[in-house]
């Protein structure tokens, strides 16, 4: 499963980006965008580990640009989740490939999805929320807001550094 | 980079730039990565307490037997959700069955054990620590411990049987063995005629020789064979044994262990001398437990290069005089001044030298250079050679890709006739 998905994420990802900057008009990106796929997918094959972080950072840039110039959330927000999918699966397979044959790899690897796909969905589905809520900050609520956020995920770092 | 900082990374970037342009979409995107980091967070355990034991085969195995090494990790902890076992194998094992890792959960209180096959290169290896990397499924962070266990293998050199290696010492022990004494009494060859003495047995009458001298009866008197003090020396020098990425080394322990062996079962007191990067003695002793004691010793040994000790060494006050020595070594020109004196000082020499010329070459390509130098190192080690056997030395030239049995059975196993002239 963790194989096949591991393949069929980066497409996904790189194919909606691509689709949603062609019905943009931006032909040239999107070309560039599915070689961008192409070369993601050789990497991968190459076990070139390095690659799916290179490739979520891409995927997110082409997302917000894609955001920047209004297009279509639908197919840009579903291609940033798989792209985080996409690099999520490929830590996994790196570290599934040190298994021994005897290891319970199925369960380890059925948690795993579970577990994934329970973030992807609530971030999703977070997401949309917020989007769709339109609620009103002042300028400055906002500003706090987004300091404590940094401050508080900077803390959890500190602490998840710090413990490993 | 960290998949952490990473990560953290991705989400300040896209906060700022969220809120940087005031696009409530861009601060969105950053949201599935929050909670992603945030689940890795809850899910982290809050500390690891692993226990690991370990059970090996066997402590000792001779080189190509294989060993067993059976692990149990019990996690007396909190439960941890993803965890990567790896015992830390030392270089010169390798796992030939099995696996020495394990990726797998472990529940509060429970355990995990495995085993595996061991094989590996002669020496000592210590088998202390078991790497453990735990954290949660997603993989965010990692806590990594090293679990301590007892655990040692001694891989010993392989032990050649040879049938036996005549020697001859001047100087013998008073218990019997198998070396021939040079003086009459309980044995087995003939030694000398004398007379005929109360309690001979009549067997060992000379009819001959009283048949010659009919007032006298004369009797058979044997030689009689006893053990003997005999002095192993290794050369274990860098620059006698390493060419390159070859080290000629391996043939000199086979040769050590298989002569220990021999002279031990034949009743003799052995002792064996290292000197190397340092000077290793293992002192003494007589039977199997010191025949395991040289194979344990030699486990350990490995060529270098000492300052102090450049040329060949040998502690005369560890060896009484006119004993056996046994030197083991490929030689060196310069080594000639060495044996010489202690052959002058009363030591009966047997050295066996396993030939780096062919050994070396045989690791080169066949240029007309590199045949050229062949024959002219081969022509210096002749020479030296010569010298040494004019100096009464029993010299055995070993070519290594012969088997050692071969070359003890046809130049050990026959008592050495010293060239007219040379002293005993």
């Amino acid at each position: 499963m963790i194989k096949v998905l591991r393949l069929i994420c980066p497409p996904l990802s790189v194919g909606l980006l691509a689709s949603a900057f062609f019905l943009g008009g931006f032909t040239w990106v999107a070309a560039a965008l599915l070689i961008l796929g192409v070369l993601w997918m050789i990497a991968l094959s190459l076990h070139w580990t390095w690659v799916s972080s290179l490739g979520l950072l891409t995927a997110y840039a082409a997302a917000v640009m894609g955001l920047f110039l209004d297009l279509s959330i639908v197919l840009i927000i579903p291609a940033a989740i798989f792209a985080f999918m996409a690099w999520d699966i490929a830590g996994f397979y790196d570290r599934l490939s040190l298994a021994s044959p005897d290891d319970d790899v199925f369960t380890l690897e059925q948690r795993h999805l579970v577990r994934l796909l329970a973030i992807s969905v609530g971030g999703v589905g977070l997401s949309v929320l917020a989007l769709s809520s339109h609620l009103k900050f002042p300028f400055e609520w906002l500003v706090i807001l987004v300091f404590f956020t940094v401050w508080a995920i900077g803390k959890v770092v500190g602490w998840l550094l710090k413990e490993g | 980079m960290n998949r952490t900082y990473f990560l953290a990374l991705l989400i300040f970037i896209l906060l700022f730039t969220g809120l940087a342009t005031l696009r409530p979409t861009v601060l969105a995107l950053s949201l599935p990565l929050i909670i992603y980091l945030l689940v890795g967070l809850w899910r982290f355990p809050p500390r690891v307490e692993l226990r690991a034991e370990r059970t090996l085969g066997a402590e000792r195995i001779k080189t190509g037997d294989e060993v067993v090494v059976t692990l149990k990790v019990t996690n007396v902890g909190p439960a941890v959700e993803e965890v990567m076992l790896e015992d830390q194998i030392p270089s010169g094992l390798e796992v030939v069955s099995g696996s020495a890792r394990r990726l797998l959960s472990l529940p509060a209180n429970g355990s995990v054990s495995w085993a595996y096959t061991l094989h590996g290169r002669r020496g000592y290896y210590g088998l202390r620590k078991v790497k453990a990397s735990a954290g949660e499924l997603l993989g965010i962070a990692r806590l990594e411990q090293e679990l301590a266990t007892d655990g040692q293998l001694f891989i010993l050199p392989p032990v050649l049987r040879l049938r036996r290696v005549a020697i001859q010492p001047r100087r013998t022990r008073i218990f019997s063995g198998t070396i021939p004494a040079r003086q009459g009494g309980a044995g087995v060859e003939f030694f000398d005629v004398r007379h005929y003495q109360p309690g001979d047995s009549p067997r060992w009458i000379n009819w001959r020789a009283t048949a010659r001298h009919p007032q006298d009866v004369f009797s058979n008197q044997f030689e009689q064979e006893r053990a003997a003090d005999v002095g192993l020396i290794l050369d274990g020098r860098l620059r006698t044994n390493d060419f390159g990425d070859r080290s000629i080394f391996e043939h000199s322990v086979l040769a050590t262990a298989a002569l220990a062996d021999t002279f031990l079962s034949a009743g003799n007191r052995v002792g064996l001398l290292f000197y190397g990067r340092q000077i290793a003695w293992t002192m003494p002793g007589y039977g199997k437990l010191q025949s395991e004691r040289i194979l344990h010793d030699l486990s350990f040994l490995e060529p270098g290069e000492s300052h102090s000790f450049g040329e060949l060494y040998v502690p005369h006050h560890l060896f009484p005089s006119r004993s056996q020595l046994v030197l083991i070594s490929p030689l060196l020109s310069e080594d000639y001044d060495v044996l010489a004196t202690l052959r002058m000082r009363g030591y009966h020499l047997l050295v066996v030298s396993p030939d780096p010329v062919s050994f070396e070459a045989a690791g080169l390509a066949a240029t007309r250079n590199n045949l050229q130098a062949k024959r002219i190192i081969h022509m210096q080690r002749v020479v030296l050679l010569r010298r040494l056997r004019g100096a009464g030395i029993h010299v055995v030239d070993w070519d290594t890709s012969q088997p050692f049995e071969k070359i003890a059975r046809s130049e050990l196993e026959q008592r050495l006739v010293l060239p007219r002239g040379v002293l005993r």
